[in-house]
């Protein structure tokens, strides 16, 4: 119902903006002061293409993603569940050229010349920059579990980059026999969206539900000994699910060690697990291109200065989202949202020769625990002598006492705040 | 020499303190971070609700009652502590300063009609103007989206949500369940 009005109303919010946006010069008409190229359509990319031409009209802003259409990580469990389509997932690139004045090219970048500010592509072309914002999210650490890698997760989902992947763990848990098994495998920190996995256990187990397997199991191996938002997660699958859902930490020998595709068995160190379904979330670090372009420190992560997002070992180029270290926000969808906000602003000042603007972000993560019940959690961050922090006294989870209309109210939060958030960033 | 360094050190205190204070993010540095839930310029998309144009004063209230708990909610209360007041006066003065769209929503007429006899009967002499009117302490109702305005009439329904504004909660003690639904289609079919 919502689908309908929803397109509708978009169109009446972008042809107010694209009004707005008459009094500026637009790409065809040529003198900008400065371009800036954007690696990356996610989150973050996407948003801060969008913002740096909201923030002045006379800077070129060529955004360079591989695919046509962006499909979100973020509320792709319900997919898993069987609760929603890919296609209401997936966004084209074309409102923000008609609307914003964004240059979008379908390619691959495959170098990145730091010292010459030039950036190649698989398709051969190169584009010279003033400044760079690198926006690829992360990689998977192949073979850090021993026997998973990217043919294993052809057989063996991650499903931790949505589309055929979470399609493919759906196809599995329909074709699985009632009283099966399992597996998720659960990654050490720091990864994408630290939530995720258990809210994947959660509508798991109802969808299996749905299908009339209540007798399975979910079981989540883990490679930490706590997770986000653990109490309202434990407490929401037993009165959800009660029975179907165990959570094995670390130091229960839940970490995996290795992988055996045609087994379809999790060893640990001491155990093997054999499972109807295994969904291995692999370990991860910056997308390659951060590696490749030196951006990296030596854990694999982007260090950079938590006000401009300019990377902390090159100068002129900019990290965001999953890839970079963002202080104590974490990995999620609206912290590179947010990123790419403060980060546009400040660019806009570089390039203005002013003093980048003091910073304000936020970050609210929601999971879906079933279709009428939600859970959160919140902070707003500040710059505090160099680090991004949360704000003292605000912030943190849903509390444990929640009544049952709270939790039908942020379930139906988490949907609105997927619809307005893609709406900021894609309409 | 002497008088007119004197003079200056009071300068000097102003400027060291104007220094080392706590920069305050613009109006929209604030705001925008806003969007990712409320929508661009706060205009949503979906049942959070939209809060642009909607009357500073109000806005004003409604964030410091969300940060003393005055107000309940699910998640605003959380993110309402982050900001002191002139970051809460400041992002009222934002989004109050920005244009209210209605979205179109897909309604049942029947709901509509029962709505609009339970406006004129119960709640006109308030949200006048079929709910278009607005002033410091009467949000505007009219295009706001149906689940929202359904939500936050089942919060002064709901006795333990425990909402200010007593006199709301006793108006709509009044209503029906099926009710509220009919005047939440009523003032998101206004425009």
């Amino acid at each position: 119902m919502h689908k309908l009005s929803r397109r509708q109303f978009l169109t009446t919010l972008t042809g107010t903006a694209a009004a707005s946006m008459l009094g500026y010069p637009l790409l065809s008409s040529g003198a900008f002061r400065a371009r800036v190229i954007v690696v990356g359509g996610g989150y973050g990319g996407a948003t801060a293409a969008k913002y740096l031409r909201l923030a002045d009209p006379r800077i070129e802003v060529i955004l360079i993603e591989k695919d046509e259409q962006f499909v979100s990580c973020a509320l792709s469990n319900e997919v898993v569940a069987g609760e929603r389509s890919l296609a209401s997932l997936s966004f084209g690139y074309q409102p923000l050229t008609s609307f914003y004045g964004v240059k979008v090219v379908h390619d691959e970048v495959t170098r990145i010349d730091a010292e010459s500010r030039i950036v190649s592509t698989r398709g051969g072309e190169e584009f010279g920059y003033d400044r760079l914002i690198v926006a690829p999210g992360v990689s998977f650490k192949w073979n850090a579990i021993e026997g998973y890698d990217s043919d294993a997760a052809q057989v063996l989902p991650h499903a931790w980059k949505a589309g055929e992947q979470t399609l493919l763990l759906r196809r599995q848990l329909e074709a699985m026999p009632d009283g099966g098994r399992v597996y998720i495998v659960s990654p050490p920190n720091p990864y994408k969206c630290p939530p995720g996995p258990y809210e994947r256990a959660a509508l798991i187990a109802h969808y299996l539900t749905q299908l009339g397997k209540q007798r399975s199991k979910v079981i989540i191996l883990d490679a930490k000994d706590s997770f986000a938002k653990q109490a309202l997660f434990e407490q929401g699958w037993e009165r959800n699910y009660p029975g179907m859902i165990s959570w094995v930490p670390a130091s229960a020998d839940g970490r995996v060690l290795r992988v055996d595709v045609k087994k379809r068995t999790l060893y640990t160190e001491f155990d093997a697990h054999r499972g109807d379904v295994l969904n291995v979330i692999p370990p991860q670090k910056a997308a390659t291109i951060a590696e490749a372009a030196g951006l990296t420190n030596d854990k694999g992560w982007c260090p950079v200065d938590q006000q401009t997002f300019e990377s902390s070992n090159r100068e002129y180029i900019h990290v965001i989202g999953d890839a970079c270290i963002a202080g104590s926000m974490p990995k999620a969808g609206y912290s590179a949202n947010s990123q790419a906000k403060v980060c546009a602003a400040a660019i806009s000042a570089l390039i203005d020769g002013t003093a980048p603007p003091a910073p304000s972000y936020i970050n609210t993560c929601y999971s879906i625990i079933a279709p009428d019940y939600g859970i959160s959690v919140a902070a707003v961050y500040r710059l505090d002598k160099g680090s991004i922090v949360s704000v003292e006294g605000a912030g943190g989870s849903s509390p444990l006492d929640a009544s049952a209309w709270e939790r039908k109210m942020e379930a139906t939060y988490a949907r609105s705040w997927f619809d307005n958030i893609t709406s900021d960033i894609f309409g | 020499m002497k008088s007119s360094l004197l003079w200056s050190i009071p300068l000097v205190l102003v400027l060291f303190q104007i220094h080392t204070a706590h920069a305050q993010p613009s109006h929209r540095m604030l705001a925008d971070a806003c969007a990712g839930c409320h929508g661009p310029r706060g205009q949503s998309a979906s049942p959070m609700p939209i809060i642009a144009g909607l009357p500073e004063a109000y806005l004003e209230q409604t964030m410091r009652d969300y940060k003393t708990g005055k107000r309940p909610s699910t998640i605003m209360g959380r993110v309402a502590r982050g900001y002191d007041d002139a970051e809460i006066d400041a992002l009222a003065a934002f989004f109050a300063s920005e244009v209210w769209i209605s979205p179109p929503q897909e309604l049942d007429p029947k709901q509509v009609k029962a709505g609009k006899r339970i406006h004129r009967d119960g709640c006109s002499s308030c949200h006048k103007d079929n709910g278009r009117f607005q002033n410091d302490t009467t949000p505007r109702l009219a295009g706001q989206w149906k689940d929202y305005l359904q939500i936050v009439l089942e919060e002064y329904w709901l006795w333990e949500r425990r909402m200010p504004h007593l006199f709301m909660s006793i108006a709509v003690s009044e209503f029906d369940e099926e009710d509220l639904e009919a005047l939440a289609s009523f003032y998101a079919s206004q425009r």
